[in-house]
This record gives C-alpha cells, structure tokens and sequence, in this order.
C-alpha cells in the first residue's frame, strides 16, 4: 500500500511541477512573439464584440429589421459598411455575424473534439480489433474530401446552424482521432499507467487523468487552428446555400447574398469576407504562436 | 515493397465499401423521397411505385446497399436517377477537367510556396522571411470563393487577360488554379520554410560551407533536395483537399469537375451518382496517396528499409 | 517572427484586397418591340443573307436534366425540346392563335371531340434514316399515358386510330376546348417509336426538329447540331450551345468579354452594363410567370379563411418586387398568369395593410404570438421575399420560419403525399391554357370515391363546387360565356383565398449586337430555333 500512495504523490508533485513551469515558459515563450500577441488581442476583441453585440443592437430591429428604402447604400457616414439588398446596415450585420461565426466555428471543433479524443483515446488504450476499426473508419472518412462529406451530411439532415455544426464538426473529426490515439500510443506503455493499472484504476480514469493531459498541448493546437479552418468551412458551406437560415448575419450568408451584387455593390462582400479573413487570421497567428511555445523543438 | 503496394492496395477494398455505406446511410436520410422530384406532380401512386421500382429504391438499406455493392464489383455504378446517363461515363468526362485543374493547382502552389518558403528560411527572421509569411498567413485565412470573385473582378472584367470561367484552354484554368492554390501554397510555404531550417542545420552542409561550396549552390543543390520529402507529403496529404476545395471554384468559375458534379448531385438527390462519384473520387485520393508514399520511399531510403523490413 | 514595422504589411496587404473590389467600368442599347402576346420576335430574312456565325453559344442558368420530352416539365428542357423535336401544332408567338407544326392541317368535328390531322409525306427523324408515319404520334401518346409529366394533357383521349401513315384521328372523351394548346405543348413532342424501343434511353431524344443533339455534357454544355435534312428551310446556324453558367454575374461578364453570344436572365442589378455597352443588347419584357405564396390549406391555421386573409393583406408585394427584382416587376393579383384569357382585370385587391391583417387575425381566432409557419424557398430572390414577408408577419404577430432549400429537395416535400409542407414561395408557368391553369392550381379529382387534389394543386384544394365551375367553363363553346365563367372563378378564388399571388417579373436577355432570329417568349421559354448572327 505506500508504493500506491508514493507513486499518487510522486505523480502529483511531478504534474504540479510541470504544469507551473511549462504555463511560465509558454507565457514567455509567447510573448516574444509579436504575430502570436496580436493574433491573441484580435481574437480577444472579435469575442468581445460577439459577446457584447446584443447589448449594443436590437436583433429585430437592427439586424433582421428591413427598411427597403435604404437598400443597397454605399459605405457612409450614416452606414459605415453600406446597407445590402433589404437596407439592413452591414456594420452592424458584421459585427452581430461574429457572434454566429465564432459559435459555429467553436462548437464545430468541440463535436470533433468530444467525438475525436473519445474514438482516438479509446482505439489507442484499447487496441486490438477495436482500434483497426476506428482506425479503418477514420480513414474512410479522411478519404472523402471534407467540403463535400460537410455538404452531403447538411443537406440529408436539413439547413439548420445546428446541422451546420454538425456537419463540419463530423468532417473534422478524423485529425483529432489521429491525433490522440499517436499520442495515446507513446505514453500507453510507461510504467506509471502500467502502475495505475496494477492498482486497479478504471480505464477511463487512466485515460483521463493520466493519458490524455499529455497530449493537451497538442489538442489545444489542433483545436484554435481548427476553429480557423471551421469557420472558413462554414462560410464555405453557407456560399454554396447550406449555411444559416436568414435572416441570421452569418458573414458566409452574407457574402453569399452580396454576390449577385457584386459589380456595383461590392462592400457586400468585401467587408464580410473582410470580416472572415481577419477572424481566420487571428486565430491562425494566435494558434501558430501557441504551438511554437508549446512546442519549443519548432521554434527558431 | 511489391507487398506493402499490395497490402495498401488491399487496404483499399474496406475503405471503399466503407465510402459506399456511408453516402448510402447520409442519402438515406436526406429529406424527401427523390422519387417525387423526379416523377413530378402528376404521377400517380403507380407510376411512383413502378419509378421506386426502376431507380432500385426498393427494400432495406441493407439491402440497396448490397444490391449496389454487387454492381459495384462488376464495375457498374448504375445510371442518374435524373439524366439516365451512366454515372461511370459522366464520371469519365469531369475527371480529366478536375485533373488538369488539380494538376495545375498543385504546379501554381508548389511554384509559389518553394520561392518564399526558400526566401523566408534564408533569410530567416528579416523582412523578406515575415513578407512570405504574411502572404502565406493571408493566403490561408481568405475564403478560397471570395479570392475567386476578386480575382474575375480584376483579371477577367477589367484587365481582360483571362477568361471568367468555362473550360476554353489553358487561360481559363489560370485563375480558379490561383484560387484553390492559394491556400495549399499558403500551407506549403510554412513546410517548406520550417524544413528548409531544419536541413540547412545539418551538419553535412556545414562541411559543404566549410569545403567552400558557394551559398547558393548549397542552398539549390543540397538544402532544397532534402527539403522537399515535407512537401511532398503535403502534396499527399492535400490532394484530398484540393479537389473537395475546388468544388468551390468550380462554382464561381463554372469548371466542369468532380466536385461541381458531386454538389449538384446532392442537390438534385441523384443517388446514384453521388455515391459514385465519392467512391472513384476516394479511389483516387487513395491511390495518389499511395504514390506519394512510393515517391516518398525513394527519396528518402530511411524509409524504404523500413517497408522492405 | 514578427516585427513591429512588418504589421504595416498585413494592412497594406488588406488595401490591396479593398482596392481590387472597387473599380468601376465605363459606357448604349436598343430594344426589339414586344408583339401583343408580350413575346419578342426577332424576324430575320433568311433569304437576306449568305452567310452565317457557325456556333451560337447561349449561357443558361439551368442545367438540361433530361432530353425525354415526356420525362420533365422544365422550361430549361423545354428549350432543348423545342430544338431537337416538333409537336403536332404549335402556337403563333405573335398572336397566340394555333398554327401547323409537324402536321400541316387538321378538322375538328361537330361536336368538338374527334381531330383529324394530316401530316406531309416523306418526314424523316433527325438521324436521316427512321422515316416518321402517322404511327409514330399513336406511339407517342400512348406512351405519355404512362408519364407522370404527359398523361395528364392526354387524360381525356379516348381512342387513337391510325388512319394511314399521314392521317391520324384522335377522339376525346369531353369537348376540351383546349385540346390543341395541349398539343403544343413541348412535352408532347412526337417520337419515333422504332428508335424508342431499340434505345430506351436515347431514343426520345431524337425527334423531327431542326436540330439534333450533339455532345450532352451534363453540368457544363450541351450542342445541338443543324439538322441538314429538315423538310422545310433548315436553320441559319450550324451549331447551337447551351453552356451552364450557374452565376448571374459570371454570366453575364462572360458575355461582355465576348465569350458567349446570348447571357439569359442577367442580374437585373447588372442590366446598365448591358444597356451601357454598345456592343450589346438588352431584351426586356413582361414574365407571365405567376410567383406565389403557397398556401397548404390543410394545415392547422392556415385552414382559417381569416389567417390566409391576413397573410394576403400582410403582403407587401411592392417590397417583394423591390427586393426580388430591383424593381423590375408587377404586383399581381390574379390568380391565373397575366396574359390568360379570361384575366379579370378589376378584381378585388387585397391591399397591404397591416391593421387589416391584424384584424382578420383577430376574426380568426388566434392571439399575436400564436402561430408560427414555415415558407419554404428554393431561390435566393424568393428567399429575399421571405425575408419581406417575414418582417410584416412578425409585425402582426405570426411567426414566420424561413426553410431555404434546394430546388429538387423543396419539389420533393411539396409532391410528396405527406403534403408535409406550410407554406412556400413557388411558380406557375404554364400560361398557354387557362383551363390547365385553373385545374391544375386549385382543381381535385375523385380517387377511390374521395376527392384528391390535382398535382399542382399546392394549395390542396379539395373544392368540388369549384371543381364543377372549372369543368363548365372548359366545355363552354361561346367565348363571352366562357371568358365570364373564368371571371367567376376567379372571384370565388379571391374569397377563399387559396394561395396569395405575389408578383410577375421581367424576362431580361442580354445578347451580342448582332444576335438575331429568336423568339423571347413571356413564358421564359424561348425558341432559339432560328437564331444567328448574319456576317454579311
């Protein structure tokens, strides 16, 4: 019975240790990266103004509320981003649309998140047949390009942001297992999980407590940058027609409705598009700058 | 070797049957029973049940699906639910429009992502390095479509140097090329730089500096071999992308390929083709896979040891 | 990585992205005059010119589906059918009167129930081998019996007999007064049976028309080659190309560089660039197409007279027309196409008005905040009226629920016996008969000993008084008579408001300068069968 409580209180001191110093390192390390502070801010504010647009805007009247009179304005003192087709005021569209965006992207990555650490997780501590046919799975769906297995599972289970969520989140799993079972199958052998198996631990406990912290860093990666890549998905999706149901500002929607405006109206698209890009961006720079810290091996 | 070619290729079989149930399943849930776009309103219950009958709807999802599947090993995917054309026919007249287009996409990226991935290694940390990055950056975070509407507004309508879509020669596959290149550039640019920096520590370059070999030549000669097994693997890796992104640009530049052809597909309830054109398209990928990892073996003999093991 | 300085570059990146999108092009037009029926009719001599461009390329926003006649109802097809196939009379675009098609004349007798026609000898099917006879048309109609899209323009053929390979005589079971516009009609198109049975499925596409298909790419283009045997005066282009053009605005710049010769249905925001450029012409004129608000009638709320009255008053269709067109259409309050005889032009309108609407909601029963629906759209126009209607509705306390779907799906849901639909913003474009109109729209048929609603009916309309006043007014033979019949109809309409007619728009065709030869039809179907550009 001590070796059970030495080992707890070796592994805890040990966690302990390592969680403060690598948390000081990569503060350090991510400050004397300018892109990656930047990135940070930007995403910073875009969840601000998501969080705070509601306060400032009245949805039926400011976002979905028409004045037909006022349609297709260019950019101007009144309307800094112009007015689109139905003389709604794009400014505020845009900035009500990050909170669309941002939740799409988010809990897109969460799904294949949830889903992806489970299936990787389990196929990695497990093995056997049950790994082959996770593994077998993921292949088939990494073989299906992403857009178009996103585009079959939104208009089977119909338009909604639900399903849009659905649907890229499913598309982007596969990475995620990948990910983790690698990462399961480095550590499944040390002998601190031999131990804790000995004791007689749960094999989710192992998994959650033991195995999967030390791929953390990895995932936290994974998941900012494909937060990025759902977002442009989403807005992928929406321009082919398969986005969020109007009147909701999702900018993909925006960008999809302004395009027949294009030639004389092209603020339509120019600021939603705008508007993705430097989402993407940030969360680009900021995840770069995360994975560079937290992986000092890349950083040069 | 032979027998790791064959085992992938083996490999290959679950993978397609896998494709197959999955579009099955995902179509199978899809609102509406196609058979009612199709017949129009006026059919009556009979020629709806003689339709279902026709288009194979009948029974079990199991049991369509192994219907299907014993088609499929005949090499007969059946016809269009709505043009009646043979969805392996439809399938061989895209598949080359996509291919060039792939192809071309893959020269723009590669053409692109090896100047400033190179650049931005050597001159490491100065402004050229943070030029190619930011290009690189931008070029992952633009919507691929809304490049694609930019590039028509400028290259097509004002300075009338290229096409705005069709499939009319060599000029109009230049700008949805760009388009889908873009992004993959973007990707290839990081891996060529980061490995670029990783070859040009080594020591044998260190010894070919020392022994008086000029920058330059150390750089084309030596540095740039060993860093490209990375983007290779890119290639692989991407290849999946690049033709699921072109579907895309196949909208804004009416380009006439697999991806446009699966879209509206799925938008039509064609079935048939839909779950045809995504078992070739995986057969494809697959295989291009595959030949990248050969590619891969011989370039770099550490890992070709490993598959003769 | 970064230096301070180096961010300037990302903005200076972003200008150059803002300064790309923002340019603007500079700029004449004319416009052939629309005939009585609304159709442009673009005469040319043949006998005038020499010599001709070979190929005219027209970019279309629909993709073909099917080259069957009998196997579609689309007006993308329909465009094809006219080309490769001939339909035993046709319809004078100028004056809607019937005129010869494949058969050269006909008699009708007495009693309006037996057609004779008459074809001319030695007529050949576009392949140059099958010669067509008399038993082709028995082929032909016989087999529209069994189509889901032709059996119900056949429905009231009671016998077909072949008289001898260039007479045919068809009896009918009523007096259909409309029985030769269904005849003209382009899924009526007459195929050869011996290619039929040896090639089911490319054997109807080859027809007695001008044309015969060439390369069908199925997506991208499909050509159609002149059919040099043609027993009249073959067409003055040898080569015609629909090719798809998804994008209005694509299109549209496809044919400002000179790509292609025709843009169909431009974005009515981008007509001054064709009006503006001299090398272009612009052809506008009225759609008959009747945009309407579906109503299922079936359904809980929308069973109340009184809540179909409130979504018609809270239709602000001079909005709907704004944001769906720019502009560039007319509210319509008929509930037949415009053009239609019988149109009652002074029928009682239902003026928008939100305090009506209101109170019909408040006759009806249900509370502000009662009722949500569903619309479902296909278009983004449509999905833009949607959006109007929403706002009004909102404003009166109705909830409404946008679905935007793809068009095979959103016609999936609605022919679907489930009828599992609300409401949805749909078409009607069939304009030749108004008895088709009315039967199809609003009519039902006994099934089975209970009234079912025909295919069309999108409002499921079981109404057998109204069904005994559409199958008067088709055997009606005195057209003042009948024309009034048709006004009665229509008031009953407007008091059970079945459906809300929103709108019609603008059929708008920019082509190259010198394009000339075609039919611009109201009905967004045109006839390319003579189109070319003369070089002499």
């Amino acid at each position: 019975m001590t070796t059970y409580t030495q080992v707890q209180k070796q592994q805890r001191a040990t966690k302990r240790y390592k969680k403060r110093s690598s948390f000081e390192e990569i503060w350090r390390q991510l400050r004397r990266n300018k892109g990656a502070i930047l990135g940070m801010i930007l995403v910073a504010v875009i969840v601000i103004i998501a969080l705070i647009s509601p306060l400032i805007y009245d949805y039926q009247k400011d976002i979905a509320g028409q004045n037909i009179k006022q349609r297709l304005q260019k950019p101007s003192a009144e309307h800094w981003f112009g007015t689109d087709e139905l003389g709604r005021d794009i400014f505020a569209r845009v900035l009500y649309g990050a909170r669309y965006s941002l939740a799409v992207g988010v809990v897109a990555v969460l799904v294949a998140l949830v889903i992806g650490v489970t299936l990787g997780a389990s196929a990695g501590y497990i093995g056997g047949t049950f790994e082959n046919i996770v593994m077998r799975v993921t292949d088939i769906f990494l073989a299906i390009p992403s857009v178009l297995m996103a585009i079959a599972v939104v208009s089977a289970l119909g338009k909604s942001t639900l399903n849009l969520m659905l649907a890229v989140g499913l598309a982007s799993t596969a990475p995620f297992v990948r990910v983790v079972r690698a990462s399961v199958l480095v550590v499944k052998d040390e002998e601190y999980i031999e131990a804790a198996r000995a004791i007689g631990m749960r094999p989710w406990k192992i998994i959650l407590v033991h195995i999967l912290p030390n791929c953390v860093s990895q995932i936290i990666v994974q998941a900012t940058l494909r937060v990025a890549s759902a977002i442009i998905s989403a807005a992928q999706l929406s321009f082919l027609g398969l986005g969020v149901p109007a009147p909701a500002p999702e900018w993909g929607s925006m960008l999809s409705s302004g395009r027949q405006y294009i030639r004389d109206h092209s603020y339509m698209t120019l600021f939603p598009g705008l508007a993705i890009m430097v989402t993407v961006l940030s969360l680009n720079l900021f995840g770069d700058g995360l994975r560079d810290a937290l992986d000092p091996k890349l950083k040069r | 070797m032979y027998r790791y070619i064959l085992k992938r290729l083996l490999m290959l079989i679950p993978v397609l049957l896998g494709v197959a149930f999955l579009i099955f399943a995902i179509m199978d849930v899809a609102a509406g029973d196609p058979v009612y776009s199709i017949a129009g309103p006026d059919a009556t219950e009979e020629q709806l049940d003689a339709l279902r009958e026709e288009m194979g709807l009948k029974g079990t999802l199991l049991e369509r699906y192994v219907r299907y599947i014993g088609n499929l090993v005949r090499g007969d995917l059946g016809t269009s639910y709505v043009t009646k054309l043979d969805v392996m026919d439809v399938y061989m007249q895209r598949l080359p429009n996509t291919l060039k287009l792939a192809i071309l996409t893959m020269v723009v990226a590669v053409g692109m992502a090896i100047p400033l991935g190179v650049t931005a290694a050597v001159h490491q940390n100065s402004i050229r390095d943070t030029v190619s990055m930011v290009l690189a950056l931008l070029g992952l975070s633009m919507p691929n479509f809304w490049l694609g509407l930019l590039l028509i507004m400028f290259f097509s309508l004002k300075l009338g140097w290229f096409p705005t879509g069709g499939n009319q020669g060599f000029r109009s596959i230049v700008l949805p090329a760009i388009t889908v290149g873009a992004g993959l550039a973007a990707l290839m640019t990081r891996t060529t730089r980061s490995s670029m920096l990783d070859v040009i520590r080594q020591d044998y370059l260190r010894t070919a500096r020392a022994k008086g070999v000029s920058e330059k030549n150390v750089i084309q000669k030596h540095a740039l071999k060993n860093a490209l097994i990375p983007i290779i693997t890119v290639f692989g890796v991407q290849f999946s992308n690049v033709l699921g992104g072109s579907v895309l640009a196949e909208t804004v530049f009416a380009w006439p390929g697999v991806g446009r052809l699966v879209v509206d597909a799925i938008d039509q309830r064609d079935i048939p083709t839909v779950t045809g054109a995504l078992v070739l398209t995986t057969m494809l990928v697959t295989l291009v896979n595959l030949l990248v990892d050969i590619i891969y073996a011989y370039v770099d003999p550490r890992i070709k040891a490993q598959y003769t093991k | 990585m970064f230096k301070k300085n180096h961010m300037i570059l990302l903005l200076v990146c972003l200008m150059f992205v803002l300064s790309l999108s923002s340019f603007q092009l500079g700029f004449a037009q004319d416009e052939a005059p629309a005939t009585a029926s609304g159709a442009v009719i673009q005469k040319v001599d043949l006998a005038a010119h020499s010599a001709y461009k070979d190929t005219i390329i027209i970019g279309v926003a629909n993709d073909i589906t099917t080259l069957d006649p009998q196997a579609s109802n689309t007006d993308a097809n329909m465009m094809a059918f006219e080309l490769t196939h001939e339909t035993l009379v046709q319809i004078d675009p100028a004056t809607n009167e019937i005129i010869p098609g494949l058969a050269e004349s006909w008699e009708i007798s007495e009693d309006g129930l037996t057609f004779t026609f008459t074809f001319p000898e030695g007529v050949m099917f576009t392949d140059g081998v099958t010669p067509f006879t008399a038993n082709d048309v028995k082929y032909t109609y016989d087999r529209a019996k069994d189509s889901s899209f032709a059996s119900a323009k056949v429905s009231d053929v009671v016998d077909i007999t072949v008289i001898d390979d260039t007479h045919i005589s068809i009896t009918l079971s009523r007096a259909n007064q409309e029985f030769l516009l269904l005849m003209a009609h382009k899924g009526m198109s007459i195929l050869s049976e011996a290619l039929c049975t040896a090639n089911a499925t490319e054997g109807p596409w080859v027809g007695t028309g001008l044309f015969a298909v060439n390369e069908w790419l199925p997506g991208d283009n499909i050509s159609f080659v002149r059919n040099e045997n043609y027993r009249g005066t073959v067409a003055p282009t040898k080569k015609i190309v629909f090719k798809l053009f998804k994008e209005a605005s694509t299109r549209l710049i496809a044919l400002q560089a000179g790509e292609i010769d025709v843009c169909i249905d431009p974005s009515t925001i981008d007509l001054d660039y064709i009006k503006n450029d001299a090398s272009l012409n612009l052809i506008q004129t009225p759609n008959v197409v009747l945009l309407y608000l579906a109503v299922n009638n079936t359904k809980p709320g929308l069973d109340n007279v009184h809540v179909r009255k409130a979504l018609a008053y809270a239709s602000d269709k001079i909005s709907m027309v704004e944001v769906g067109f720019d502009g560039m259409g007319t509210p319509h309050n008929n509930y037949i196409n415009s053009g239609q005889f019988g149109l009652k032009k002074d029928i009682a309108v239902y003026e928008y008005d939100l305090e009506k609407a209101k109170a019909e909601l408040e006759l009806s029963g249900f509370k502000p905040g009662e009722l949500t629906f569903h619309v479902m759209t296909d278009k983004e126009y449509k999905k833009n009226m949607a959006l109007v209607l929403q706002a009004d509705l909102s404003q009166i306390g109705i909830n409404l629920v946008i679905d935007e779907m793809e068009t095979a799906a959103l016609k999936s849901v609605l022919n679907d016996a489930a009828l599992n639909y609300e409401l949805c913003i749909y078409q009607w474009t069939d304009a030749d008969g108004t008895d088709f109109t009315v039967r199809n729209m609003y009519g039902s048929s006994i099934k089975d000993g209970v009234l079912k609603k025909n295919g069309s009916n999108r409002a499921v309309l079981t109404d057998a008084a109204l069904n005994e006043m559409i199958d008067a007014a088709l055997v009606e033979q005195d057209k003042a008579t009948r024309e009034q019949m048709y006004f009665d109809i229509e008031d009953y309409l407007n008091e059970i408001v079945p459906i809300v007619p929103f709108c019609t728009s603008y059929i708008n065709i920019g082509t190259g300068k010198d394009v000339t030869g075609a039919v611009w039809r109201p009905t967004a179907k045109h006839d390319y069968r003579l189109i070319c550009v003369p070089l002499d």
